[in-house]
């Protein structure tokens, strides 16, 4: 039997869990379920009944080779937009807390990229690409810049791998800025008085005291690196000749282009375990290497 | 005395006009139903249109729902969501591939109004069944863009295109265009258009053979026991391109252009042609100071007897149909009313023909196109010289432009030769499920 007291603990519980849990379930867990269901069968999209066909579109997604090769493309392009957006994020980070006179001005300016859509951004930048610098190139004599980056398959991943850091890097910023922000004071005075130069101050002193910063951006850079579409559409739409397509796109013209929603829900499948494994075990190593104050 | 009469004879007749259509809109239950587009960019212009049948139907409400960027993304939430809209409008092919859901329009109640649909109706009928799953919305044709300022320039008022009936007359028509300092072509990259438009449309039609002969070399290329490479209307096909490689003004790089700069280069005299379609004018009718322009054919051979060669390529890529999965048969019937206003009543025309600038295929058109490039395709089209491309456009796996359009760009920037070209359309092919 509840008391009055447990009944309002109840009531409380039920008016602040359920919402969410109730958002979380239908928005989150049924559509993922769902979706794994459908991995299974083979569906048109719109029937009500659905033909069970086991693990038969799992099986044909390991067994097409382009499955791999976008998934390696995307392996390529996550290690290059997690490395260059998390180094930029880093030292505009630094250099945002430091004593820059209009440093609030420059963050906000520095963040506006983020607030840019990624399609809308990915049009802007195949104009520039495809126009901008080539004019650039072509009236200073500079042959590599005379011609689109996005017409070649090598400079085009270069491309979007520009692109997708300067915007992601804006957001990483943020973070690592709360985090040098929440450097103590005392500790980087200490260091100074100890003969600490400002390399010695950075490495030895604020880098570890922002790795959970550092953590929590690696993370971030992996899963969006790895689920890129707005982008990837926009800027280079998998070309030149299907040499950027992500897995992501992949994914979306398997479904609505192919109209192979049971082979698209597979590979989906096989991605979030990947993505899965890969955060969780880069949230594990770089947690273990966090400075407990 | 006699303005008092026509007062009251007018009075008179409002009120029984009036009668008339309150006791036609009493003689029927209201019935909502909804309407999907994949014709972007004009809401408003379509909620005024639609806003216009509701007055002439006023028992009919129609919800309108217009399309995003993922047009059939967007139409199948719609499903999910069990609000399938009554009417669409979609792309052949689709209707095709959801047509277990669609109504055999030739069923419906008065299918009468199919006798003023002069051409189409076989890119909405499926093969070896006789059911129409959709009213054609719009006739598109498709072959090489002219700038008319240009050959008149060149070649005099008085020249002809018909003319360049051969491969060999086509290459003097570019070389005199060249010499007089204009660059002959430019050829659009984007997949969608290397893929479906010069290859899938020009490959799988009337070129190749009746449409038996286009069956069943695709159903051989799927078997996988097909060489492309041996077939003499592909390798024609790819002679061509060859031509249209060499001479694009875009070649030094290929791959970099997009469709609005090269069709302002088109629309502003900076190169003479490009091969793609009157839907276009969409585009171009943005730029100032546009100088004429039409279609002409694109020959593939030297046989001047060929009347293909004076041919260029016609589709029905959009059509009207009905659900029939999740709307009730009184949603239906008034489905069918509004698909067949939409395609044949002076308000559906005339959005189709002024805003859209698209020919129709109808024999009661008035509204007068102001798209010079459908004006040209009316032409070829009332004169019978249309390439049918429908098995492309009907049977074709649906990803072929996805898969195929990258390898046509490999080709095009030199990565690839023709033999690697065919022998990737067969391995995609015989990959198929």
């Amino acid at each position: 039997m509840l008391t009055r007291r447990g009944w309002d603990t109840w009531k409380l519980i039920l008016l602040f869990f359920c919402p969410a849990l109730f958002i979380w379930l239908t928005a989150m867990v049924i559509p993922f379920l769902y979706g794994i269901f459908i991995s299974f069968t083979k569906w048109d999209g719109i029937a009500t009944e659905y033909t069970l066909i086991g693990t038969a579109n799992y099986v044909k997604v390991f067994n097409t080779s382009k499955f791999w090769i976008s998934l390696q493309k995307t392996g390529i392009y996550t290690v290059g937009t997690v490395v260059l957006s998390n180094l930029l994020g880093l030292m505009l980070g630094l250099l945002l807390t430091s004593s820059l006179k209009g440093r609030n001005a420059f963050r906000t300016a520095i963040y506006v990229p983020n607030v840019v859509g990624g399609v809308a951004m990915g049009y802007i930048w195949q104009y520039i690409f495809s126009y901008g610098f080539t004019r650039i190139g072509q009236s200073l004599g500079i042959e590599s810049l005379s011609t689109s980056m996005l017409s070649d398959p090598n400079r085009a991943m270069v491309a979007l791998v520009l692109v997708s850091s300067w915007q992601l890097s804006a957001y990483l910023m943020i973070i690592y800025v709360a985090g040098f922000t929440n450097v103590p004071g005392e500790l980087v005075e200490a260091a100074r008085v100890d003969g600490a130069n400002s390399w010695g101050v950075f490495w030895h002193v604020r880098m570890p005291m922002i790795r959970p910063s550092v953590t929590i951006c690696l993370f971030l850079a992996i899963v969006r690196s790895f689920m890129v579409f707005d982008i990837n559409l926009s800027l280079t739409d998998g070309g030149p000749f299907g040499s950027t397509e992500m897995i992501a796109l992949r994914i979306y013209n398997t479904a609505f282009v192919s109209l192979k929603f049971g082979n698209a829900q597979a590979q989906a499948v096989i991605l979030f375990l990947i993505v899965a494994v890969i955060s969780v075990l880069q949230a594990y190593f770089t947690q273990r290497r966090e400075v407990q104050m | 005395m006699f303005k008092k009469i026509l007062a009251i004879l007018t009075a008179l007749a409002m009120l029984l006009s009036l009668t008339a259509a309150f006791a036609e809109s009493e003689a029927h239950n209201p019935v909502t139903i909804s309407y999907y587009s994949t014709q972007a960019g004009v809401d408003e212009e379509t909620v005024a249109t639609l806003n216009e049948f509701m007055k002439e139907y006023p028992w009919i409400t129609v919800n309108y729902y217009p399309c995003g960027d993922d047009q059939l993304a967007a139409w199948l939430a719609l499903y999910s969501a069990n609000t399938a809209p009554t009417v669409s409008l979609l792309d052949c092919g689709q209707i095709l591939n959801y047509s277990d859901y669609m109504m055999d329009l030739t069923k419906a109640e008065d299918p009468s109004f199919f006798n003023h649909v002069l051409s189409g109706t076989d890119f909405f009928q499926k093969e070896g069944d006789s059911a129409i799953y959709g009213i054609p919305g719009s006739y598109q044709g498709f072959s090489l863009l002219y700038n008319k300022t240009i050959v008149k320039k060149v070649f005099g008022d008085d020249f002809n295109v018909d003319t360049v009936n051969t491969v060999d007359k086509l290459v003097e028509f570019f070389d005199k265009i060249e010499a007089a300092g204009y660059p002959s072509t430019v050829v659009f990259s984007a997949d969608w258009a290397l893929g479906a438009h010069y290859l899938g449309c020009q490959l799988f039609s009337e070129w190749l053979g009746d449409k038996a002969t286009q069956r069943q070399v695709m159903a051989d290329l799927k078997a996988g026991n097909y060489k492309l490479i041996e077939n003499e209307h592909f390798n024609h096909l790819m002679d061509v391109f060859d031509i249209l490689m060499a001479r694009n003004v875009n070649k030094a790089d290929p791959l970099a252009d997009t469709q609005e700069g090269d069709l302002e280069m088109l629309a502003h005299g900076k190169v003479a042609t490009m091969f793609q379609g009157d839907w276009n004018w969409l585009m171009i009718r943005n730029f100032e100071n546009i100088d004429e322009l039409g279609i002409m054919h694109l020959p593939l051979t030297n046989d001047e007897n060929d009347a293909r060669n004076l041919k260029i390529l016609g589709s029905c890529p959009k059509g009207y149909c009905v659900d029939t999965y999740q709307n009730t048969p009184e949603q239906q019937a008034a489905g069918v009313l509004l698909a067949q206003w939409l395609a044949l009543s002076p308000a559906g025309e005339d959005f189709m023909v002024r805003l859209i600038g698209s020919t129709l295929p109808f024999d009661n058109v008035t509204a007068v196109n102001e798209n010079p490039l459908a004006v040209s395709t009316q032409e070829y089209l009332n004169a019978g010289r249309i390439l049918d491309c429908s098995t492309y456009l009907c049977e074709a796996p649906t990803d072929f432009w996805l898969m195929v359009g990258p390898m046509m760009q490999k080709y095009l920037a030199g990565q690839t030769d023709r033999a690697g070209l065919a022998e990737e359309i067969q391995e995609y092919f015989a990959d198929l499920d």
